[in-house]
């Protein structure tokens, strides 16, 4: 394969007969760059089509990279794929990078007979990835641990700032509060002044209470010494009318002894008539 | 010399496929590899099924071709039998190919090659298996396919004045291989690979 000036010097040659149709040679020229650039075959090569298509797409990409693609180190034979342990990819040739072929061989050493082309130092290369791959994640780690801090001052910031709004959240609830214990303070006032009010209300309605409670108190006491008076009076009465019976009696026997003598009388009276 | 015995014991019942109901016939894409082309030593089996080749991989440089035979039943005639040995049965697996063209490139590029050469074929099945291993099977891998007629009709309404080729391999010891990598994108990708070359 020649230069990147010369391949884009016949690539511009071949362009006069892009319509009219290519020519075997020209052909070859494409099946070679696109195996070189794209690492297949062009499809469907029975087409006039498809070598117009190839035509296009080698011109543009050599337009666009301005280097003839690098051969790569390592290619893999026909039919042989690289799956990543742990992925869903499989890599067949054009390997992407070296990587991934010594990313492969350093796992699978024994398979390198799957390759159809490798350096000369590839055991050398595929230790050196190693290590490099080793340093990578202690390096990784380190990352990680620095970033595990960072994220600690980070988490302490957002702390910082979480505090800020709740302070000052704080403050206005704070303000709030004050301003409802002002309220509350004039109400405090309002109601010890009405209480004081009742309170006298209260004392006056007490001492009305006291003095209808006493005057109450003494009517009572003037009705008991009537009823004591009058118990007397009747006890008085009582004794009068026992004596007035007993006196009753005297007399009730005391006309009996005169009915009895007077009887005798008429009896003696009428013997002394007789 | 090992005086070990095989043991020919069967390792499963015999009962049909219910749940993924088989189909007859192959797909019309199919893909043919000289057989002198084949790496056997990077080729890889499966270790439990020895049936099923994991990797076949081709030498530095060399590469495969594709097939395409159109129509509905493509490779009519392709087909496997035992054949009764002396002491062990093996089997002989024959595959059809019509090659709807013709002219000097054919005749010298393929037919030339073809009548003389030794060739490994992968056909896809139309019937994948409910594990898709049965997808792409694979003639010729243990004894090589070699033609066994060649024909050329001009008047045949089949091939269309093309070639009809019939390739053998005889007596083989295994009955079917089949090419099944990690999955069945990964053996797809694996066969395009094998037409890339290296």
């Amino acid at each position: 394969m020649g230069s990147y000036e010369k391949t884009m010097a016949d690539l511009s040659e071949m362009k006069s007969r892009f319509q009219s149709g290519f020519s075997s040679s020209d052909r070859l020229l494409l099946d070679r760059l696109h195996r070189l650039i794209y690492g297949s075959e062009i499809t469907n090569t029975g087409c006039s089509d498809c070598y117009r298509d190839a035509y296009v797409m080698i011109y543009n990409k050599l337009k666009t990279d301005k280097e003839m693609p690098k051969a790569p180190n390592y290619i893999l034979k026909g039919g042989a794929l690289i799956h990543p342990v742990g992925t869903s990819r499989f890599y067949t040739n054009p390997l992407p990078s070296d990587d991934i072929a010594e990313e492969f061989l350093s796992k699978f050493p024994q398979e390198v007979n799957k390759f159809a082309q490798l350096p000369v130092d590839w055991e050398d290369r595929v230790a050196a990835y190693k290590a490099r791959k080793a340093e990578e994640a202690r390096a990784k780690a380190e990352a990680e641990k620095k970033a595990e801090g960072e994220n600690a001052t980070t988490v302490n910031d957002s702390e910082a700032e979480e505090l800020k709004t709740s302070l000052i959240e704080a403050g206005q609830q704070i303000e709030s509060l004050r301003k409802d214990k002002e309220d509350l303070s004039t109400t405090v006032k309002t109601l010890i002044e009405e209480k004081a009010e009742l309170t006298q209300k209260v004392e006056a309605l007490n001492k009305l209470l006291a003095e209808r409670a006493e005057s109450e108190s003494a009517g009572e006491n003037s009705e008991s010494e009537e009823v004591n008076n009058l118990q007397m009076e009747l006890a008085t009465a009582k004794a009068e009318l026992e004596a007035a019976q007993a006196e009753n009696e005297q007399l009730k026997l005391d006309n009996r002894a005169l009915k009895a003598a007077n009887t005798r009388l008429k009896n003696n009276s009428a013997k002394d008539a007789e | 010399m090992a005086t070990e015995s095989c043991d020919y014991q069967l390792a499963a019942d015999l009962a049909a496929n219910c749940t993924v109901k088989p189909v007859k016939g192959i797909k019309s894409h199919g893909y043919i590899m000289n057989y002198n082309d084949i790496d056997f030593e990077a080729t890889t089996r499966d270790a439990t099924n020895p049936n099923i080749v994991k990797a076949l991989i081709l030498k530095t440089g060399a590469k495969a071709y594709k097939m395409y035979v159109p129509g509905k039943s493509p490779y009519t005639g392709t087909k496997k039998s035992m054949v009764a040995g002396t002491y062990r049965n093996r089997f002989n697996k024959d595959v059809s190919i019509v090659i709807l063209d013709n002219g000097p490139d054919v005749s010298h590029n393929i037919i030339d090659q073809l009548a003389n050469g030794t060739f490994v074929v992968v056909l896809e099945n139309k019937f994948a298996g409910a594990d898709n291993k049965n997808t792409f099977e694979i003639y010729g891998l243990e004894a090589g396919l070699t033609a066994t007629a060649l024909d050329d009709d001009k008047y045949s309404d089949d091939t269309e004045g093309g070639w009809l080729a019939t390739l053998q391999e005889e007596n083989a010891p295994t009955s079917g291989i089949f090419l099944f990598g990690e999955s069945l994108s990964a053996t797809r990708t694996a066969l395009a690979s094998l037409v890339s070359g290296s």
